[in-house]
């Protein structure tokens, strides 16, 4: 039992070095989103071109190594990136893949991330053994065992009920790597296999994490990476990385009171709420009176969408581009400081989103009569409105021109979530 | 249906229980007549309105919030439960476990919103006979014990649900009844904002409300 533990503590150590390009990367993140307005300001046509495949191959030199991300950031935070290059431009924004990295590296690290995954398959499979064995005593449980116990119950609810898009499906369905001859049969086949990965992959990430373990919501998210990334461990380092950064607080639901000790004091999920409420008051000074008014200001309304990252609430096409500009933008990473402004990261870009959304639709909040009210907004007229990705990015980013002051208590906020920053 | 009648006449109920016991699916089935073996997980409140028409010849408004079932969800139970008239407390019969959710949920609702909250149960996924675990007799007994209701449903074959929540709309019209003709006693209800703000509820101490300082 100490060596998987040693060995999984190895995995984090390892992946640590990673991490330290995230001031880096929130570097860059920052001079893209200056480009970004000098660009907006010359009247850019709202009509955004995805990030375009020469781009991509362009900062590639001959051995595989990526010379230089900015362009590629600065097209993707323009206008998203194709399905066909999500499993090659992830991995690369989400740090999962070094720059620096040959083909040949780049390959020896898939098969060493894939090794990783195994393991914590494999501890998975362990500690599920434990559940059929005869207990002596129990001072010889292994101490993961409850909070996995628990994790893989709820995940084994969540799997099948996950909506998955066929998008995968259709895109190997045509190019001839399945086959057979009954479509439907094949889907249902292509379905199940689809949820057994999300199983997998959530319970990798339950051991991996297992303050967090799984909370409901996060299958949603790696439902997502799923769709894009067919290579199953490629997609679980994603997933991971995308969810053990400046998100991960999304899914302490109540840090301050029962949750596991380890989690006490962290950054939850209220906290963030509370950035959103300042962002409203300094963007939109009469909507917020009108959330404190209805004794909303806590923006408990609104948890929904922060926490699954506008998942439910935006159209499939539209959740993949938002997630783009996010990555692209670094907004992922933990916060971090460039002489001596903020550069980036810790979800502010997400936070203005959600904002975004709510201040383009302030008439209708301005109508709600009381907190079911907000609810009822958020859970149904916010779908409703279908916005697109490239428009909330837009008003975010022209949001997060007013609220320049705010960086401070983002930043104070956000160091506190990250226990996993060297995933 | 007009506003101020509505308004007189509308009850705001909670479904709680355990995750993937079936709240989503029985509120679907009452609400749109809809049935998915794959419902979605739900992970944060929403709500569906009925209007029912009830025996006596009235009608009501059936406000029906449903709930995220995981436990770590539970502490934001208070938000939907604090202005509510009756809660339905959901379990699927083939799991024990959330027999026992039900139970806990109970007890919690008694501590804060104490005897104000109407309550009912809801066995639920009654076509999965075979594979039961709790028995329908200990469902009724532990009913009764805590004075709520008792409902066997299948959201699925759609049997028992339109009752489940005619039941509580009836019984919700009746107390509201019987409390407008005792002349505002302590148990007279108002509507659902006023009575909110009354109820103290643990989560919300911790920040000051009201004082408006901007």
């Amino acid at each position: 039992m100490a060596s998987e533990d040693s060995r999984a503590l190895k995995v984090a150590l390892a992946s640590a070095a990673v991490a330290s390009t995230g001031l880096a990367l929130a570097l860059a993140s920052a001079s893209v989103y200056a480009s970004y307005f000098a660009r907006d300001a010359r009247g850019g046509s709202m009509k955004k071109k995805k990030l375009a495949h020469e781009t991509w191959y362009a900062a590639t030199d001959q051995d595989g190594r990526i010379a230089s991300l900015a362009e590629v950031r600065k097209g993707a935070l323009d206008g998203g990136i194709p399905h066909s290059l999500r499993a090659e431009v992830w991995p690369v924004l989400l740090g999962v893949r070094k720059c620096s990295n040959t083909s040949v590296e780049h390959e020896q690290g898939k098969r060493s991330r894939r090794e990783q995954y195994g393991e914590f398959l494999r501890r998975c499979a362990e500690l599920e053994g434990w559940l059929t064995k005869p207990v002596k005593g129990l001072a010889n449980l292994p101490s993961d065992l409850a909070s996995f116990t628990e994790a893989s119950r709820i995940i084994a609810a969540d799997a099948p009920r996950t909506t998955f898009t066929y998008g995968t499906f259709a895109r190997d369905w045509e190019s001839g790597i399945l086959s057979g001859d009954d479509e439907d049969e094949l889907k249902m086949e292509w379905r199940l296999a689809q949820r057994q990965r999300l199983t997998r992959i959530l319970e990798a990430y339950a051991i991996l994490d297992p303050v967090i373990g799984y909370t409901q919501g996060m299958n949603d998210l790696a439902a997502v990476f799923l769709r894009d990334i067919s290579n199953e461990s490629e997609a679980f380092w994603c997933f991971a990385k995308f969810m053990g950064g400046s998100y991960r607080c999304h899914f302490l639901i109540n840090p301050h009171e029962s949750a596991p000790s380890a989690s006490k004091g962290q950054e939850g999920v209220s906290d963030r709420l509370r950035v959103l409420s300042e962002i409203i008051r300094i963007a939109d000074p009469p909507l917020h009176k009108h959330l404190k008014f209805l004794n909303a200001q806590e923006c408990m309304f609104a948890f929904r969408p922060v926490v699954v990252l506008m998942s439910r609430e935006l159209a499939d096409a539209e959740i993949g581009l938002l997630w783009d500009m996010l990555i692209a933008g670094g907004d992922h990473e933990p916060t971090s400081r460039a002489n001596g402004t903020l550069a980036g990261g810790g979800a502010r870009l997400f936070l203005h989103v959600v904002a975004a959304a709510l201040v383009s639709m302030r008439s209708q909040v301005m109508a709600c009569k009381k907190n079911d009210d907000l609810m009822q907004l958020v859970a149904r007229k916010l779908p409703a409105r279908k916005f697109t990705a490239h428009e909330l990015v837009r008003k975010a980013m022209d949001l997060m021109k007013t609220t320049k002051g705010l960086g401070e208590a983002i930043e104070v906020a956000s160091r506190a979530s990250i226990a996993l920053e060297g995933l | 249906m007009t506003g101020a009648q509505s308004a007189s006449n509308a009850f705001k109920v909670v479904l709680l229980g355990e995750g993937r016991v079936g709240k989503t699916s029985l509120l679907l089935r009452y609400v749109e007549n809809t049935f998915s073996e794959t419902q979605t997980p739900t992970v944060q409140a929403t709500y569906l309105s009925k209007r029912v028409a009830l025996e006596n010849d009235g009608a009501a408004t059936l406000n029906v919030w449903d709930t995220a079932g995981q436990e770590r969800f539970h502490a934001l139970g208070p938000i939907y439960y604090r202005d509510a008239d009756a809660a339905v407390l959901v379990y699927d019969i083939t799991d024990s476990d959330s027999f026992d959710r039900v139970k806990s949920w109970v007890k919690e609702l008694r501590q804060i919103a104490g005897s104000e909250i109407s309550l009912a149960v809801c066995a639920n996924k009654s076509d999965l006979e075979r594979a039961r675990k709790v028995s329908q007799s200990d469902g009724e007994t532990y009913a009764k014990s805590i004075g709520a209701a008792f409902f066997s449903t299948s959201a699925k074959a759609d049997k028992g649900v339109a009752q489940a929540f005619m039941s509580v709309a009836t019984a919700l019209d009746a107390k509201r009844g019987k409390s407008a003709a005792g002349g505002g006693g302590a148990g007279t209800k108002t509507s659902g904002v006023g009575r909110s703000r009354s109820l103290k509820i643990a989560e919300e101490e911790m920040k000051p409300r009201g004082g408006d300082c901007c």
